[in-house]
């Protein structure tokens, strides 16, 4: 059993004469914070959706939670978690209903599923609001609840795409310190963010310009090669050179 | 240029402003910083004269946003934080169109938009639902521009925009601020607050705290440190456990501490060093007075 979670060797993925993605390769380990950077049209969208199981690369190779990203993508969606800050949960149902459902879809019998519910629910505080619309809580709940139901079947991988805009700071630190939690559990955590400054947060992260990955290590180690003072500097030196831009 | 008085607005049960004052002078980039829900977007649209106080009073330039509204219209570009131009019209039938509505024309104010709309004229035959967000955001600013306002309104222009085209635009709004522009811009992005002159930092309804943000944080009342180890998590647990420690928080790559005493207690793998506050430290800081 190795110890990465994910590791993706020279993939590339065209649409038509386009080249979206042009043979990445890298590896994350179990229980990582990975942060996935990158301008827009940089080709994010299209590693994340392929990591997801939702589209095929044209080639080259990969695992995800211990599965071929070619052949078992349906297992590869079992094993996984999701969650976005524009589309996480069902604002008209109730919070118990939300996870109800989630927990339903991932496979989870009814029994689990009240188990789990409750144990969330108290470690939230939210338990008395179990049936209270997701619409009517402050947007950090709606997030820490989003957090929550996407990690509520125990998955490998949980993808988090740009998850905490809008927030105050410390309602942002305390969802922060649910994502460390989850790590610390041996979740690996896959993010992605236009918030450079929530990219510091992260164990590792990799910036793709044009379809490729143009750096990957520890945001110190970066700003260090960078000689640069934040990740807002490393990310727009490199985000510099890329000759696609946003107007594709 | 800029003054808002105790302004006071319920919608319903819900108090969204709760006394909020403030003056901007001419030639000011002036900063509302602040989470959604905070009572920025009311703000704006008080002082936009889209909607009025339960009470209070605001003026522009010496005018009241009640009673001389019209004229207000006349000397303001606002840009709502909902992208509010016509997808359907192309990129210069959007701008031709406000230039219109404002009885000017695009040739008579081209120079004042031409850095930023410069960028998205090759594309100005393309509908501008059609455009990717970092160009939307031009096409809005040049709209809201184009004829020749003295203060310029932008609730939060750089939600959703990459940090390319964020960066892009803070450097316009200095630029239009070298012009002589008056410019109010809210943000719930901490470190936006730096490149503003001075910043009120907004929080349910109400007002934290104004000044340059290099005051701000020069007042920073405690002493922070800044602690990291193999792993944070751990280690915030365990730090949160004692009882010498006064606050403690993750804030990227390194936890913040601030200690109840002089000294700071030696604990085997952690790194730690004294560090300046932040915009976002203050924020944190005053909102758990």
């Amino acid at each position: 059993m190795t110890n990465k979670a994910i590791t993706v060797e020279n993939i590339t993925k065209r649409f038509g004469g386009f080249t979206a993605v042009d043979g990445i390769s890298f590896g994350i380990e179990r229980g990582e914070i990975f942060g996935f950077l990158g301008a827009n049209g940089a080709g994010k969208t299209t590693v994340m959706r392929m990591l997801c199981g939702l589209s095929k690369p044209t080639s080259g190779s990969g695992m995800v939670a211990g599965f071929d990203m070619m052949t078992e993508t349906e297992s590869i969606k079992r094993s996984i978690g999701y969650m976005s800050q524009k589309f996480s949960l069902y604002a008209d149902l109730t919070v118990r209903e939300n996870l109800r459902l989630f927990g339903a879809i991932y496979g989870l019998r009814g029994r689990a599923i009240a188990v789990r519910t409750v144990k969330m629910l108290r470690e939230l505080g939210f338990y008395a609001e179990r049936n209270t619309m997701v619409k009517d809580l402050p947007l950090g709940w709606q997030q820490k609840l989003a957090f929550s139901t996407a990690i509520f079947h125990s998955p490998e991988i949980v993808f988090l795409d740009e998850p905490t805009g809008g927030v105050d700071p410390l309602t942002r630190r305390q969802f922060w310190e649910l994502i460390y939690k989850a790590a610390d559990s041996g979740i690996t955590v896959f993010v992605t963010t236009h918030y450079m400054d929530e990219a510091e947060y992260c164990d590792r992260v990799s910036i793709m310009v044009d379809g490729r990955i143009e750096a990957l290590d520890t945001p110190s180690n970066l700003k260090r090669q960078y000689n640069a003072a934040s990740m807002d500097d490393v990310f727009q030196r490199l985000a510099q050179t890329a000759k696609r831009n946003d107007t594709i | 240029m800029i003054t808002a008085e105790d302004l006071h607005k319920n919608y319903g049960g819900t108090e969204a402003l709760k006394g909020v004052g403030f003056k901007v002078n001419r030639g000011e980039i002036f900063g509302i910083i602040g989470p959604d829900g905070g009572g920025k977007t009311t703000l704006f649209r008080i002082l936009a004269t889209l909607t009025g106080a339960d009470s209070g009073r605001a003026s522009i330039g010496g005018l009241d946003v009640v009673r001389d509204f019209g004229q207000i219209r006349r000397m303001i570009g606002y840009m709502p934080g909902r992208f509010s131009l016509y997808p359907d019209l192309t990129v210069e039938e959007n701008l031709n169109f406000y230039a219109m509505v404002f009885g000017t024309a695009v040739a008579d104010n081209y120079n004042l938009v031409r850095d930023i709309y410069g960028q998205i004229e090759p594309f100005r035959k393309r509908r501008a639902g059609a455009l990717s967000g970092g160009m939307k955001q031009k096409l809005a600013l040049s709209c809201a521009l184009i004829h020749r306002p003295k203060v310029l309104m932008l609730d939060e222009p750089t939600t959703g925009v990459d940090p390319v085209s964020r960066r892009e635009f803070w450097q316009m709004l200095k630029k239009l601020k070298e012009q002589g522009m008056t410019i109010l811009v809210s943000t719930p992005c901490m470190d936006e607050a730096t490149l503003c002159d001075r910043i009120a930092l907004m929080q349910n309804g109400g007002i934290l705290s104004i000044d340059t943000p290099e005051k701000m944080v020069a007042a920073y009342p405690e002493k922070l440190y800044a602690a990291r180890s193999g792993n944070n998590y751990r280690l915030l647990e365990t730090l949160k456990a004692r009882n010498d420690i006064k606050m403690c928080y993750i804030s990227g790559e390194s936890l913040r501490v601030i200690f109840r005493t002089e000294e700071t207690p030696k604990m085997e793998g952690m790194e730690i060093r004294r560090m300046e506050a932040t915009v976002e430290d203050c924020f944190i800081y005053l909102m758990q007075q």
